[in-house]
This record gives structure tokens, C-alpha cells and sequence, in this order.
């Protein structure tokens, strides 16, 4: 058990390795689970699943870092655009990284509705 | 995909003006990373620009992506250099990648390293002249016929310190040079002889003709060095006197044009030529170490050299600038004889930057050879 959590921690270091472009990287590589996309196609997905619209310069910035730690992989270019894909480390990291994320996302909401409930809510 | 994924329709003109648009854009990255993502990088810029013609937050993630990936085209950042397109196996691309960002780091501390002896080298010559008059001032109301050894007790104690100190850096800056020049001229004498690489060839050519143009001259005009009055058990003044002809350029005559014209003529040209010189011999020296391929071995003994280095010139620039902070003040001597005018303080400048360069360069080359072995 203990080896099995040093493991998830270790993957989800792979991400919290990209400093600030853990976000972007995230966002590309939870785009990417869903299948093989190209620059324009991941901006657009991430813009109707996130909200968030990547500027290219950093679209390409968190590519290249993925794709040298080898967690997304390059495919043969069509029109000029070359599409990536998830690799199997690629989805172990975001697993991992996500299933994290979703641990604080479950205390810190637990939190909040233990302590700012509705009743507390406009008395400070 | 989808059709939501491809991008708005434009107009031939208005497609002419993005293609523009992008391209001008894309020359903030370097030529490598433009090999790489150029075509598909391009095709995203022209769609976006379709969809928002005019962003200022645009060209500004760009501008700021390009100035990062060519810092790190240099090996001065983090920001990976771009993979060869698929095709391999991922593995071997990666070490390949890595290793030519540990070169790139290791070139760019060598000409940062280059840069800081030649301006640290004219500044301690210039230093060590000083010295040497500071005592002659003092003993020239004196007795005329008084030895260098009693000269040399005369001036302050923490001049000659700061003479020695600064002397014994340059020599140890000299030394680490060497020693971290020496496994890379093996390395490329062994590859140019074994498989006659064309990229070699012709820097190593640069460099030999540029050193054997230095060594000329400095050996020429090293003659009318002001010496440093027989204060040979202190310092290496034949040393001393080559490196301060082979930075002669480095003066305030320039602004002197009256002053400039009264040298010879020769003198003159050498101060024109050899900065050119010396530029060459550190570009070359610097493409030399970032083409040559370094086994791990030896790339690791530079970076640790580099570190070193590191350490020198910070004893160097802050040797100097205690030098130049302490000029206004009461104590004679030294700090009396010499006017610290804007290009010594701009060396000053200079100097700390070029170990601000040489510091990122070895942390990252230490960096990307922890991470080759990770």
C-alpha cells in the first residue's frame, strides 16, 4: 500500500514538476484523453470544457514540456497540423495528478460546508 | 475532428495578412525551434488571428514564449528544446535532446567566462599599473634611489592586498580555464582526426589562427607594459604585462580623441584590431563546446569547473566593487593615484553580468546532467 501511494505521488510529481504550467498542462493532457488533437482543436476544447483560452505561445510552451518528459507523443502532421496523443505515463501522471486535485477539492468543500454554511453567511 | 475544430474561413486577403502576421510572430523563436513547430505553431497563430485580429495578449505570450525558448536555445532556461518530429524511439530523442541542452549551457558559460577574463583582465592590468605608481608617488619626494622592496612597504597594507587578492583570482580563473579547455580540445582533435566532422573543422581553424594572432601581438606590444616596479616575488609581471597588451582596448583613450592620436600608430591599430580578435576566439572557443559532444564524464567535469569558476569571479567582481565604492574617501594611496571613471564602472557592470550569465549557464548544465542520469 505504501509503495502503491509513493507511486501516485511520484506521478503526480510529473506535473507538479511544470511549476506555473502545471494548469496548462493539465488542461492539454485532460484534452487529450479524449483522443489525438492538434493546436487549434486542444484551444478549442479546453476553451468549452475549462473556460480557460490558451494563448498559443503557451499552448506550445506546455507541449514541448510534455512532450520531453514523454508524456504526450507527436503524430505525422496533416495540412500543416500536427496532432498529439496521450502516452500511457501521459494518463498514469494525470490520474494521478487529478485524483490529488480531487482529494482537496473534496476537504476544502467538506470544510466549507461545515464552517461557512448559509446561515453564517453575511454576519461577518 | 470536428468541424468546431477547424478554424474560421478568411478571405484570400485576409489569409495573406494572417500567414504575415504569423510569420513575423514566429521569428521570436529560434531557428530550431522554428524547424521543429514552425508549420503547426503557424497554423495556430492563423486561426487565432482569425478569430481576434487584434491581441495585444497575443503577441505577448509569444514574444515571451520566443524570448524563453531562446534563452534556453542558449542553455540559459529551463524551456525544453524542441524534439525531432516522431520517428525513433522516445527514449534516445530525449537523451538527445538533453545533452544538447547541457552543450548549449556549457557554451554559453564558456563565452561568458571569455567575456569576464578579457574585461576582468584589463581592469586588473590597469589596477596592477596603478599599484605600481602609487608607490612612486609616494616616494618621489623621498629618496630617488629608494629599492622596490621599500617602496612596496609603503603603500597600504589593503592595496596590496587588494593587488594580490585580484591577481591570484585572474591566475586561478586562468588555470580553471585551462583545465576545462584542455579534455574539450582532446575531445575535438580526436573527432576531427577519427571522423573528420566538417562542423568542427573550421571554428578550431578560427580559434588557432585568432589565438596565434593574440599571441603576436600581446607578445609585441607587452613591451611598453609600465611593469609593476619589481614587484616580481608578488605578482607575475611577465603574465601580467602579455595581458594587458592583449587588452589594451579596453581604455578610456576613446573618448580622448586628442589623447587617442598622440600613440602610435601601430598601437593604435592593435587597440582597433584586437577586440575583433578576442570576440572571434571566445565565438569560436564557444561553438567548439557546443558542437563537440561531450561524453557525461567529461561534460560533468566542466560543470563542476564551471561552479568553480563561478566562485573566482564572484570573489573578483566583489574584490572590484569594494575597490570602486571605496574611491571617494580620505585613504591615499592606491585609490589616489587613478580617476574610477564610467568605463570602469561599466566593466564593473559588465563583469557582474557575465557571471550572472556564467552562474545560470553551469546551473543549468548541472541541471540537465542530474536529470540525464535521473
Amino acid at each position: 500500500m505504501a509503495k502503491r501511494d509513493a507511486s501516485e505521488r511520484a506521478d503526480a510529481a510529473a506535473l507538479a514538476g511544470f511549476g506555473r504550467y502545471a494548469g496548462p498542462a493539465t488542461l492539454i493532457l485532460s484534452s487529450l484523453a479524449d483522443g489525438p488533437k492538434h493546436g487549434y482543436a486542444l484551444t478549442k476544447d479546453v476553451e468549452e470544457f475549462a473556460g480557460v483560452r490558451l494563448a498559443p505561445g503557451t499552448l506550445y510552451e506546455a507541449l514541448a514540456r510534455l512532450e520531453s518528459q514523454g508524456l504526450i507523443e507527436a503524430l505525422e502532421a496533416h495540412d500543416r497540423r500536427r496532432p498529439y496523443q496521450l502516452t500511457t505515463a501521459g494518463a498514469t501522471a494525470l490520474k494521478a495528478h487529478l485524483a490529488a486535485q480531487a482529494r482537496v477539492t473534496e476537504v476544502g468543500l467538506r470544510r466549507l460546508a461545515v464552517n461557512w454554511s448559509a446561515p453564517y453567511w453575511g454576519t461577518a | 475532428m470536428s468541424p468546431a475544430d477547424q478554424p474560421a474561413n478568411l478571405t484570400a486577403g485576409d489569409a495573406d495578412d494572417a500567414r504575415r502576421r504569423a510569420g513575423r510572430l514566429l521569428r521570436w523563436y529560434p531557428r530550431a525551434w522554428r524547424d521543429r513547430y514552425g508549420p503547426e505553431f503557424t497554423e495556430l497563430l492563423i486561426a487565432d488571428i482569425a478569430e481576434r485580429p487584434r491581441s495585444p495578449r497575443r503577441s505577448l505570450d509569444v514574444a515571451r514564449g520566443g524570448i524563453r525558448a531562446r534563452l534556453a536555445d542558449v542553455g540559459l532556461a529551463g524551456f525544453p528544446l524542441p524534439l525531432p518530429t516522431a520517428g525513433g524511439g522516445a527514449g534516445p530523442l530525449l537523451e538527445q535532446a538533453r545533452q544538447r541542452q547541457v552543450s548549449a549551457s556549457l557554451g554559453s558559460f564558456s563565452c561568458a567566462l571569455g567575456a569576464f577574463l578579457v574585461l576582468a583582465s584589463a581592469l586588473w592590468s590597469q589596477l596592477l599599473i596603478n599599484w605600481q605608481w602609487s608607490a612612486l608617488i609616494r616616494t618621489l619626494d623621498q629618496d630617488h634611489g629608494t629599492s622596490p622592496g621599500r617602496r612596496l612597504a609603503q603603500i597600504p597594507a589593503d592595496d596590496t592586498f587588494l593587488a594580490v587578492f585580484a591577481t591570484y583570482s585572474m591566475l586561478a580563473l586562468l588555470v580553471l580555464a585551462v583545465l576545462a579547455a584542455l579534455p574539450v580540445l582532446v575531445t575535438v582533435a580526436g573527432r576531427i582526426a577519427r571522423e573528420r566532422e566538417a562542423r568542427l573543422i573550421r571554428p578550431a581553424i578560427v580559434l588557432a589562427a585568432a589565438l596565434a594572432v593574440l599571441l603576436a601581438g600581446g607578445r609585441h606590444f607587452e613591451n611598453n607594459w609600465l611593469g609593476t616596479g619589481g614587484h616580481h616575488a608578488l605578482i607575475p609581471s611577465g603574465l601580467a604585462a602579455f595581458i594587458w597588451a592583449l587588452t589594451l582596448s579596453v581604455t578610456s583613450y576613446w573618448g580622448h580623441p586628442a589623447l587617442f592620436f598622440t600613440l602610435p600608430a601601430s598601437e593604435r591599430a592593435w587597440m582597433a584590431l584586437s577586440p575583433f580578435v578576442l570576440a572571434i576566439t571566445v565565438a569560436s572557443a564557444t561553438a567548439l563546446v557546443r558542437r563537440v559532444r561531450l561524453s557525461p564524464r567529461v561534460a560533468a567535469f566542466e560543470a563542476c569547473l564551471g561552479l568553480l569558476g563561478c566562485t573566482t569571479m564572484a570573489a573578483f567582481v566583489v574584490c572590484f566593487g569594494v575597490w570602486l565604492t571605496e574611491r571617494v574617501g580620505p585613504n591615499p594611496g592606491l585609490r589616489a593615484g587613478i580617476s574610477i571613471g564610467s568605463v570602469n564602472a561599466t566593466v564593473i557592470a559588465l563583469l557582474a553580468l557575465a557571471l550572472a550569465v556564467a552562474a545560470q549557464a553551469a546551473r543549468m548544465a548541472v541541471r540537465g546532467l542530474r536529470r540525464a542520469r535521473a
